[in-house]
């Protein structure tokens, strides 16, 4: 796959994420071939595309989350800030922690709101005031002003949206560069999808994130990049078909496959 | 098959008409019926051996005995408390008073020998009834002739002295001896008396006793197992019961028995000195006392503390094992060769029967490894003494055979946290033993637990394999350190039921009723556990 | 908001790819190591303990059978067990075991397999409330428990139905009913998680055919379980075999000898169930009770029963599990 070059438009320029060659195997199963795609520092990459395509599994490779699979194999390479991840010396943790992750369903953990955000910082060593930094951080998701009389209620207490905010809080307390988002809205109703799509666009600011929707519109409404990603039908394995700035993709796609998609014809 | 239309034609096809439809249908409802009463039956069957099974048990804990005492408590604290010398033999207590004027032998009639010379008798109490006593008194002697039933009866307190009966007898302490071949007789005469009971002696009163009933052999071999002076009251009380009391079970009725036969119990009851009472095998006393080789005053209080003791080590060993070995299967292991290879090997060990891993335990708990579990590494025995028979290899053993059901629920309970809670954990960039720590072992904890109490409760009961690592057959000391030796509470069922006499299969059931009460107590936390951690589950 | 919060914490820029590759090596985690060492022993334990068993069992079968008294072919063939006069042939003790099993099997295999198809086939909610938790109170009880119920309640009943001269006191019959009553909840747990497994469905399909129940679950449910109910019927048979305190009350205590298969089989002899006869288990277990000393012929005797014992438990359970394997890669 030719990767679709973007010109001057990445302010403070870069790509926080250049992934190369990705193949991914599920034991037998050839579940992604040979993807190379590039992140663009800061900006909002959308990966969409019929479901079983690999665009999860690709996200996944992202921050080696495929790596608590045990049946999981990956090939190529994906360097962030010029380093190979899957490099022999490179610790997953240290990974997951600059490469956060959002997940489909909110999956806050059975503790308390302020837990929830504080047990990232605690287990990498924070020992700076925490109560600031979790106020801090449920300002950022616009969480705070809901939740700062019940700080000490479950988090499991709170709305789906809610609870994907605190999500969404949790992932950046520990202060990653990019934010993993697997299909953050499809479990929540229209406003608070509404809600998160306006928070990515809000921290897109600071950081890289890279999100998974299997809807369009979203993608449309909220990224500045694009990846259309589609399945072969005889081998079922994923494949990447065209990245390029949102805008070109939806207005003018380079092949015909990312057309059909876009336009309804196809999955 | 009225719903086809052309039925000319279905029924030219070979369906059932007419006589022959309803008769089809009539079979296949008698069949119909012949099957659901099948199943109907084989669950009643179910429930029916349940009940069986503790009716069995509860009708043979309680019901008549009979029981004959060589020495009533009665009579133990009268000899305990008065003059009286409990002399077998006539001659001995003839020598006795020989050559004191003012003493007396009192005997049963006919027990009385040819008068000796210088001697007469006094008819004591009338001389037709059962409790017809005659005094042998010296010629020499004045004022005996008066003796009668009731001044007989107030002499008995101690301290007497000759003139506290009538004043104008000599203040001369009462030398007196009683000669009684037939307990009954005596028995009933001392019933009549206002005595204390034998619960209440103290313990230097019980240690008199037992001095005067026991030969000097037998004491010394009690001092040596533990000096008399320092055993307790309890356990003194224990020996006076057991070697003094000699209580001997004459009939044992079951409690269906007791209800529907009351003929032949009291056709029992009338054999002289017997008691008929409606027993509990199972009472306090049961459970804190001793074992005994008399079935009427044996408890199970070695069984049960060597039960505890041995379950402890138990849990000690192979909770935190297995439920380590779990968290390694679910949380870290990658299915590699390795992880296979223990998954496919913990399903076989837990299929594997118990008497197999006594075998195992024989092997390398009790002769292997002697040094540890003796306690002969440490110091606790010297090493020509040593035995692995122990406590601890108990405990090993019955934790190796517990370990694969306990990793099994350990597993099974760790699958059930959600694979989100974990994905949440890491994609924070937590290592895995923080994953686990913070988030698997709490939310599985509860589970983990009650699979856990579950397998214990299993090894509560286990008999097989400590009776292949050699379980002591009789001990009545208390266990007091991993290293000692042990029995268990199924183990003293086995044997009890293993006995052919009647009574020792009543507190075998009075035994079995601890064991599954113990096993309904465990259970119910488990369960009680369960309850509480599905509700509180956020 | 513009600033990200704590941001004074996030180290390091862009473009500098050694010191990211710095930040992002691996890391010493002493504890982490440490922690997996310890689980990964826990794991090992379990192997430990097989090796353990199958190492000291061969080792004590293989010095039984290295003893000049001993043969082999003997051992395998003959129908007399009398360590007093050095026979060792392993069929009495084989059979009483194979005695018990099948007669346990006998009553267990229908009846569990019945309560199995009212548990998972007509109970509502209420029965199935009362009728699990009895069969788990069943499943629970200690076997010497068992054992005292074959002693005292079951050879008594025996011994009035076919006669006191019929039935001795020990017999094999006895204890092999009350094994029945003991895998019962194997049985039937297992028989109605397997039935359960058949897909609605298959249920379906035969009902609107105009099958009642009983013909649905009798004629379609069971046979498509069958497999599963297979494997619980060879578990309950391992357990069986396996089970020791139940046939030490109950069956007897010394082995029923024969002089030879013409005796044994000949009048049927061998098959009186109704006779004392101990089984491999029940062998063990009494003389290890005594007084036995160590190295005796008698002490390695019993690690030859036991090998076979275990090789036999072991086969069955390896081949319930392929069964029970091959069931479920037909539903899944």
């Amino acid at each position: 796959m030719v990767v679709s070059h973007v010109n001057g438009t990445t302010a403070g320029g870069g790509y926080a994420l250049t992934a190369s060659h990705l193949q991914v195997w599920y034991g037998d199963f050839h579940a992604v071939s040979d993807v190379s795609l590039e992140v663009p520092t800061h900006r909002i990459t959308a990966m969409i595309g019929p479901s079983g395509c690999g665009k999860s599994t690709i996200l996944r490779t992202f921050n080696r989350m495929n790596d608590l699979v045990d049946t999981a194999r990956v090939e190529g390479s994906v360097h962030y800030r010029g380093v190979d991840i899957y490099g022999p010396d490179v610790d997953p943790v240290e990974v997951r922690r600059r490469i956060g992750m959002v997940f489909q369903k909110p999956n806050p953990f059975p503790k308390s709101i302020f837990e929830n955000v504080a047990w990232g910082p605690r287990i990498h060593g924070f020992k700076g005031d925490m109560e600031q930094l979790v106020e801090a951080c449920l300002r950022r998701v616009v969480l705070w002003d809901e939740v700062k009389d019940k700080l000490n209620q479950s988090g499991l207490s709170l709305s789906g949206g809610q609870q994907q905010r605190l999500c969404i809080a949790r992932a950046i307390a520990v202060q990653p560069d990019i934010v993993l988002m697997d299909e953050p809205c499809s479990a929540l109703d229209p406003i608070a999808t509404l809600h998160i799509e306006e928070l990515m666009r809000d921290l897109a600011a600071q950081y890289t994130i890279v999100v998974v929707t299997h809807n369009m519109q979203q993608a449309a409404r909220v990224s500045d990049y694009t990846a259309f990603f589609s399945v072969i039908p005889e081998t079922r394995t994923g494949e990447l078909v065209e990245v390029g700035p949102t805008d070109r993709i939806f207005d003018s796609p380079e092949e015909p496959r990312t057309n059909d998609y876009i336009t309804g014809r196809f999955g | 098959m009225g719903v086809f239309a052309d039925k000319a034609t279905a029924g030219a096809a070979g369906w059932p008409e007419g006589a022959e439809e309803a008769s089809h249908t009539r079979r296949r409802r008698s069949r119909g019926w012949a099957w659901r009463v099948a199943i109907r039956c084989s669950t009643v069957f179910g429930l029916l051996v349940l009940t069986t099974l503790l009716y069995n048990v509860v009708n043979s804990t309680w019901g008549y005995v009979v029981v004959r005492d060589q020495l009533s408590d009665q009579l133990i604290v009268l000899l305990e408390r008065s003059h009286i010398t409990h002399a077998e033999r006539r001659v001995d207590a003839l020598k006795e008073v020989a050559g004191n004027p003012n003493a007396v032998v009192v005997l049963t009639p006919n027990l009385v020998p040819a008068v000796p010379d210088g001697y007469r008798t006094v008819p004591i109490g009338d001389q037709h009834a059962k409790l017809a006593l005659i005094a042998l008194v010296s010629e020499d002697n004045e004022f005996l002739l008066e003796l009668d039933e009731t001044l007989l009866l107030k002499l008995l307190p101690e301290g007497s002295r000759w003139s506290d009966l009538v004043s104008s007898w000599p203040a001369e302490s009462v030398s007196l001896v009683l000669v009684v071949d037939e307990d009954g007789i005596l028995s009933r005469w001392a019933a009549r008396q206002d005595l204390p009971t034998l619960d209440s002696l103290g313990a230097a009163e019980l240690l008199s006793v037992l001095e005067t009933h026991l030969s000097a052999g037998l004491i010394r071999r009690y001092g040596r197992d533990e000096p008399m002076a320092e055993r307790s009251r309890a356990n003194l009380l224990s020996l006076v019961e057991e070697r003094v009391k000699e209580p001997e079970v004459l009939a044992t009725f079951n409690l269906r028995e007791s209800l529907v036969q009351p003929a032949e119990i009291k056709a029992f009851a009338d054999v002289e000195g017997a008691v008929a009472s409606f027993h509990s095998w199972l009472t306090p006393g049961f459970l804190v006392r001793p074992q005994s080789a008399n079935a009427a005053i044996s408890g199970i209080r070695t069984a049960l503390l060597g039960s505890l003791w041995v379950i402890a080590i138990t849990i000690c060993f192979s909770v935190p094992l297995g439920i380590g070995a779990a968290i390694y299967l679910e949380e870290f292991s990658t299915r590699n060769w390795f992880g296979r290879i223990v998954e496919t090997n913990i399903n076989n060990l837990a299929g594997v029967p118990s008497i197999i891993y006594g075998m195992l335990g024989l092997v390398i708990f009790v002769r292997a490894l002697t040094q540890i579990t003796s306690g002969s590494l440490f110091g606790t025995v010297s090493a020509d003494e040593a035995s692995g028979r122990t406590i601890l290899s108990a405990g090993l053993t019955l934790g190796l055979l517990i370990l694969p059901v306990i990793i099994i629920n350990g597993q099974e309970a760790i699958r059930a946290v959600p694979d989100s809670l974990r994905e949440a954990a890491y994609g924070v960039g937590c290592t895995r033993w923080q994953c686990v720590r913070w988030h698997v072992l709490p939310m599985a904890v509860p589970a983990i637990l009650t699979g856990a109490i579950l397998a214990v409760s299993r090894a509560l009961g286990e008999t097989a394999p400590l009776v292949v690592i050699g379980a002591a057959t009789f001990i009545s000391v208390d266990p007091t350190s991993p290293f000692a030796k042990f029995t268990v509470l199924p183990i003293q069922i086995y044997q009890w039921t293993a006995r052919p006499q009647a009574e020792f299969r009543n507190i075998a059931a009075a035994a079995i009723l601890v064991l599954l009460a113990l096993l309904l107590v465990t259970n119910a936390t488990a369960v009680l556990l369960r309850n509480r951690a599905e509700s509180q589950r956020m | 908001m513009s600033v990200k919060p704590g941001a004074e914490l996030l180290t390091g820029g862009l473009g500098m790819e050694v010191g990211v590759r710095k930040e992002l090596a691996r890391r010493r985690r002493p504890f982490e190591q440490f922690m997996h060492g310890a689980l990964w022993l826990c794991g090992a334990i379990s192997i430990l303990t097989t090796i353990g068993i199958v190492y000291m069992l061969g080792q004590e079968a293989l010095l039984f059978f290295r003893r000049p008294e001993v043969r082999l072919t003997e051992f395998l063939t003959s129908w007399t067990w009398q360590p007093q006069t050095l026979q060792f042939g392993i069929w009495p003790l084989v059979n009483a075991t194979m005695g018990a099993s099948l007669i346990a099997m006998a009553l267990a295999l229908p009846l569990g397999l019945l309560i199995a198809i009212y548990l998972s086939e007509y109970a509502d909610a209420r029965a199935r409330r009362i009728l699990k938790p009895v069969l788990e109170v069943l499943a629970g009880i200690p076997t010497v428990v068992y054992g005292y119920f074959a002693l005292t309640f079951v050879t008594p009943i025996l011994r009035n139905l076919f006669g006191i001269e019929v039935v001795e006191i020990f017999n094999i019959a006895s204890a092999g009913l009350v094994i029945g009553v003991l895998v019962l909840p194997t049985v039937t747990s297992m028989s109605e998680d397997a039935l359960r497994a058949v897909p609605v469905a298959l249920r379906e399909a035969a009902v609107g055919l105009g099958a009642t129940r009983l013909e649905t679950s009798v004629r379609v449910v069971v046979p498509a379980a069958l497999s599963g109910i297979s494997a619980a019927f060879i578990v309950a048979m391992s357990r069986a075999v396996g089970e020791t305190m139940i046939v030490a009350v109950a069956a007897g205590a010394g082995p029923r000898n024969f002089a030879g298969w013409g005796e044994a089989l000949g009048g049927l002899k061998a098959l009186n169930l109704f006779q004392s006869a101990e089984t491999m288990t029940g062998h063990i277990v009494r003389i290890s009770g005594g007084d036995i000393s160590y190295d005796s012929l008698d002490y390695d005797s019993l690690f030859a029963i036991g090998l076979l014992l275990f090789l036999m438990t072991l086969g069955l359970n390896i081949f319930s599990r392929a069964i029970a394997r091959r069931f479920r890669e037909r539903y899944d």
